[in-house]
């Protein structure tokens, strides 16, 4: 260039050279050129990446404090939450090693806050804890690293390693990358369940029992059902053989097992009915004076034709010592003792012994009160050990096939307990499967008023025998004499006894009857004309009247089994001539009511009829008012000796009608006795019709012995 | 089947040399029935003319953008700032046509773009199997998932569809442009129509990071890509207690380098966005939609994420084999961020990718994406993207 500059000045260069420097020169200049701007360019480039540079980091650094800050914040907050949080928390990293663990961690290991567990690998950590979940744990996280599936349970650890194994929930949570979705680590979090888990368990045990329950309790709906439709059977079946039968014997056949049907199904009825009080906590006892030896009394006749029926052999023991009047509530625990020798009864087999006993066990002067231990003994089937709990539980007999077999509610001994309970005693059993069964309870009862103790005047002379082969037998009559006669002897043949009667003579002799009595009565009575021979027997002595009608003048008496001390005395002293005054004999009782006339309000006509026939033979004049209404009227209308006053009645109930004539004001209005005639029967039922001023109650079904009783309590004069 | 050609020149001021530069490297006996060539280059290319000699040069249609840095053609022995790159598609049994739209003034008139369609469709012998399109960034009034969905009804069977909108030589993106056929625009939408034997397959790796600020934001009301209130309040307020600017002009400076995270909030999973700058509306522009009553929070980009993706990238494109071309956009974004390394991506596709391969960086980028467990694709625009079509 320099030199092309020169050349142009210079005169002597030539024009073609000239202009071949020109070109050069240009060629140059344009290269320098394009160099230039490809300089610039570049300049420009790098100046605009450190002015962008400049600026982003500028932007950064800002960025970053900001975040710094923010960041400070947060984990201010994040460090006080994981402090402060209950739930114990452990945080690894993507690796599985240690991050952070809470100080609920450290607490629940029992280690102070500053144990160096960061960067251990969560083996560690599972090694550590007692559990017998630890390789499901470690299965769990090893998913939640390769799979990052979030999993959760329930486990039951000791942190701390001192036999204290809690509940725990767990929840094992991938920590994914916002932004990435990669796994940066593993949020482990245990919760304590311990209280939820006895909760749940408690519920559970609830729930269970109700179940249990609702089972039994529909196995005994549908028992029931049998029992119920059982008896029903019997009394339809037997009411349709009877309409089409021809003869007086089959129609009476037919009304005979009516009438036992009937008495079952009431029996299962009133079983239920008191469940169902006892059940609602309304199960209440009377307290009222009786004498002891004549509820046992009523208790034996009752079950007796049972144990005749399977000809078993049945006893009974009375401790003398027990007071001749007691006092608690005579129905029901005289219901217990009858569903006990009812029990004994049914599971005791053919030719069995039941024995029923009554011991005196203690007594307190102070307040007027005894404790008397009674046991029914049997030896029937037994009962196995692991059912000997589940007895007294309603609902239940030992096992279903028992109920199959010999059938019953299995209510008899759960309101037997309650019973009992409510008598302030207690019942259990002592049995063994195959061998027979003792059921014993105890009760707390008062004092009654005090009896004069019978007079064996006139006994000291006597001497007595006994033949009964049946040693127990023999020693529970031997039991009631032997300090009150000169002599008793006893026999277990009928042999021993004619060689003894030979040399002695006796004044009466008890003999128990079997095939070989009637002769041995003749040969004995030829032996010795002056005793008198008294015939024990199981069930009724017609049937042996019509038997052996020979001896029967021979026969001073008969005396039904099981003895027991009052119907034995009465027997001896009938024998020696005395005549003993019971005191709760009414003198002068009469069914003759021919001169009274009742009021009997009752709106349903079947029992108007039933009262109408149950009354005839009294030759009571009735009138029938068939409401409350009703009887008002012709109460105050005409006079009356006595009212039977039904309680449900249209119109006009008898609770109001009762009111409605007590306040008519009129002697008669207020001296006339209302007896309530009701299937209401419940304690406050009887005390509602006793508040609204009648003067008794007789629960229907109409017990006729009942309903004479009142009668002649009200109409006798 | 396409065959593909790369010639590249980095004569910026002298437009005869820079075209001699292309026509010599490319064997134009070569060529076959049918051809269409990409362009990509530097702005200052189109500034002195070189681009339009270039492209007046060639015997084909040419289609393509400017872009800002990171131009690597396979051919290129080394790593050039400025560079003006032409990937030539050609085939006897696939044919092309290209179609311009008129300026994009409004979503309703579109640039006619329904007609301009129907007429480049039509020189087709078959149903377009691929479309190429180009858009520059300075187009404000569609979206580019507008452009993507319309394109779809257009093609009516969601053709794949695989693009770049042009980045530009300064932060604020004004002086965007296509060009086509030597020409430049900065308002329209270019496309290239690819029928018969074509059998493209595509890849997006997107970069996540690690770092997320940990302030999130609802956004409150949105219209398409611009967000216009986030917790109910101007987006500046959330981009200042956020902590990355204090005003609009320090974040328009550098928006780029905080990339949006955007969560849905649907169960998938989040995406990117990048964020352009602050509108006079106090708005915030953003390379693709984000939907209001999405959470979005701000990324702090880190190179690691970039290159993560970036090889799975170089994977795809080793793995496509046969193919006859490799096109790459990458995200100018990503040439930002990292900063000092900004030349990480190019010298790792230079070293690594083996098929021939165009490689730009795009304002935002347009690729099929697939559905798992099935062969259906959708049309999406990203962004913080490299995405790859490999034909």
């Amino acid at each position: 260039m320099a030199e092309a500059i020169e050349n142009l000045n210079n005169v002597e260069t030539k024009p073609e050279t000239l202009k071949a420097e020109l070109e050069a020169a240009r060629a140059e200049i344009k290269a320098l050129t394009i160099q230039n701007k490809k300089t610039a360019r570049e300049l420009r480039l790098q100046a605009d990446l450190a002015d962008r540079l400049q600026r982003q980091a500028a932007l950064l650094a800002n960025f970053r404090d900001s975040m710094l800050e923010e960041n400070a914040n947060l984990q201010q907050y994040m460090d006080l939450m994981l402090r402060n949080f209950s739930d114990i928390i452990i945080i690894l990293d993507k690796t599985g090693n240690v991050v952070f663990v809470s100080r609920s961690y450290l607490r629940a290991c029992g280690k102070q806050e500053g144990y160096e567990i960061k960067g251990a690998p969560y083996s560690q950590l599972l090694d550590e804890m007692l559990s017998d979940s630890v390789d499901k744990l470690r299965d769990y996280l090893e998913k939640t690293f390769s799979n990052r599936a979030a999993m959760h349970g329930t486990v039951l650890i000791d942190f701390a390693g001192d036999g204290l194994f809690s509940d725990y929930s767990f929840q094992m949570t991938p920590m994914l990358d916002y932004a990435t979705r990669e796994l940066s680590g593993v949020l482990l979090v245990f919760h304590d369940i311990t209280d939820l888990v006895a909760a749940r368990n408690l519920a559970e045990e609830s729930r269970n029992e109700a179940l249990l329950l609702s089972k039994a309790k529909s196995d005994f709906l549908s028992q029931m059902s049998h029992e119920i439709r059982t008896p029903m059977n019997a009394i339809i079946g037997m009411t349709t053989i009877g309409q089409s039968a021809e003869s007086a014997e089959r129609k009476e056949y037919c009304l005979v097992k009516i009438k036992q049907a009937s008495h079952h199904l009431l029996g299962i009825i009133n079983d239920i009915l008191d469940m169902s009080k006892i059940e609602a906590n309304k199960f209440e006892l009377a307290r009222e004076e009786f004498d002891f030896e004549d509820m046992l009394q009523k208790v034996v006749d009752i079950v007796s034709f049972r144990t005749l029926e399977k000809e078993q052999h049945l006893f009974v023991k009375i401790d003398k010592r027990i007071p001749r009047r007691i006092v608690t509530d005579e129905q029901r625990l005289a219901q217990v003792i009858t569903n006990l020798l009812g029990n004994a009864i049914k599971f005791t087999p053919q030719n069995g012994r039941i024995s029923l006993s009554a011991d005196l066990v203690g007594t307190d002067e102070r307040s007027g009160s005894c404790a008397i231990k009674m046991s029914v003994t049997d030896t029937g089937i037994g009962i196995a050990k692991e059912n000997l709990g589940k007895l007294f539980q309603s609902f239940n007999q030992a096992d279903n096939s028992v109920s199959r077999k010999f059938g019953g509610t299995g209510l008899g001994l759960a309101i037997s307990k309650n019973i009992i309970e409510l008598m302030n005693g207690s019942i259990w059993i002592e049995s063994e499967l195959g061998r027979g069964s003792s059921f014993i309870f105890e009760i707390y009862v008062q004092f009654g008023k005090p009896v004069e103790p019978s007079s064996f005047a006139g006994w000291e002379a006597l001497k007595l025998a006994a033949v009964e082969e049946n040693r127990e037998a023999l020693a529970a009559f031997r039991s009631l004499v032997y300090d009150t006669v000169e002599e008793f002897y006893t026999f277990t043949s009928f042999e021993d006894a004619l060689t003894q009667i030979k040399q002695k003579k006796f004044d009466i002799i008890f003999i128990n009857h079997k095939e070989e009595a009637p002769a041995f009565i003749r040969q004995a009575s030829a032996l010795s004309p002056d005793s008198k021979f008294i015939i024990m027997n199981y069930g009724d002595s017609s049937e042996l009247e019509k038997a052996h009608p020979q001896e029967v003048p021979l026969v001073a008496g008969f005396l039904q089994k099981p003895v027991l001390p009052k119907q034995l005395f009465s027997c001896i002293n009938n024998c020696i001539g005395r005549v003993e005054q019971r005191e709760d004999e009414e003198i002068g009782v009469f069914d003759d009511f021919s001169a009274c006339r009742v009021l009997i309000a009752e709106d349903v006509d079947i029992n108007r009829e039933i009262m109408s026939s149950l009354l005839e033979e009294t030759g009571i004049k009735i009138d029938f008012a068939y409401d409350g209404l009703r009887a008002l009227e012709m109460f105050t209308a005409a006079a009356y000796d006595m009212v039977l006053m039904d309680i449900n009645m249209p119109n006009m109930d008898g609770h109001t009608a009762t009111q409605k004539i007590r306040a008519l004001g009129s002697d008669a209005a207020r001296d006339t006795p209302i007896v309530a005639m009701t299937a209401n029967v419940f304690k406050e039922d009887i005390d509602k019709c006793l508040e609204s001023g009648m003067n008794a109650h007789i629960g229907k079904p109409i017990d006729i012995e009942e309903l004479f009783e009142v009668m002649r309590r009200y109409l006798t004069p | 089947m396409i065959r593909s050609i790369t010639a590249y020149t980095t004569e910026i001021d002298d437009a005869e040399q820079a075209a001699a530069d292309i026509t010599s490297a490319l064997d134009l006996s070569k060529l076959l029935k049918n051809t269409v060539g990409i362009i990509v280059c530097h702005n200052d290319f189109v500034d002195s003319g070189a681009a339009e000699a270039v492209c007046a040069a060639l015997p084909f249609p040419t289609v393509g953008v400017a872009a800002l840095a990171g131009l690597i053609s396979s051919s290129a022995d080394n790593l050039e700032n400025f560079l003006l790159s032409v990937l030539v598609l050609t085939s006897d049994d696939a044919d092309f046509s290209v179609g311009l739209t008129e300026p994009i003034e409004s979503a309703e008139t579109f640039g006619n773009i329904d007609k301009i369609y129907k007429e480049t469709a039509g020189k087709l012998s078959g149903p377009p199997k691929l479309v190429l399109s180009y858009l520059p960034l300075g187009i404000l009034t569609v979206s580019s998932d507008e452009v993507v969905r319309k394109m779809d009804t257009l093609t009516g069977r969601a053709t794949p569809n695989f693009g770049s909108y042009s980045s530009s030589a300064n932060l604020e993106f004004t002086n965007a442009f296509i060009i086509v056929n030597g020409k430049h625009y900065r308002d329209r939408y270019a496309f290239v129509l690819i029928s018969g034997e074509v059998n493209p397959r595509f890849f997006c790796a997107a970069a996540f990071f690690s770092k997320n600020m940990p302030k999130k934001g609802l956004v409150t009301r949105a219209v398409s890509n611009m967000i216009q209130e986030i917790n109910n309040k101007p987006p500046i307020e959330y981009l200042k207690e956020a902590g990355v600017c204090s005003n609009a002009e320090e974040f328009n400076a550098s928006a780029v380098n905080f990339p949006i995270l955007v969560d849905y909030n649907d169960g998938s999973n989040p995406v990117m966005r990048g964020a352009f700058h602050i509108t006079e509306e106090g708005h915030i522009f953003c390379a693709a939609e984000v939907p209001q009553d999405s959470t979005i929070s701000i990324s702090i980009a880190d190179t690691e994420g970039i290159l993560r993706s970036f090889d799975e990238v170089i994977d795809f494109a080793n793995s496509a084999g046969e193919a006859s071309a490799v096109l790459i956009y990458s995200c100018i974004g990503r040439y930002w961020m990292l900063q000092t390394d900004y030349q990480k991506e190019m010298s790792a596709a230079l070293e690594r990718i083996k098929p021939s391969f165009q490689l730009a960086y795009s304002g935002t980028e347009i690729c099929p994406v697939a559905f798992e467990g099935s062969d259906k694709t959708a049309n999406r625009s990203h962004n913080i993207t490299c995405v790859v079509c490999a034909l």
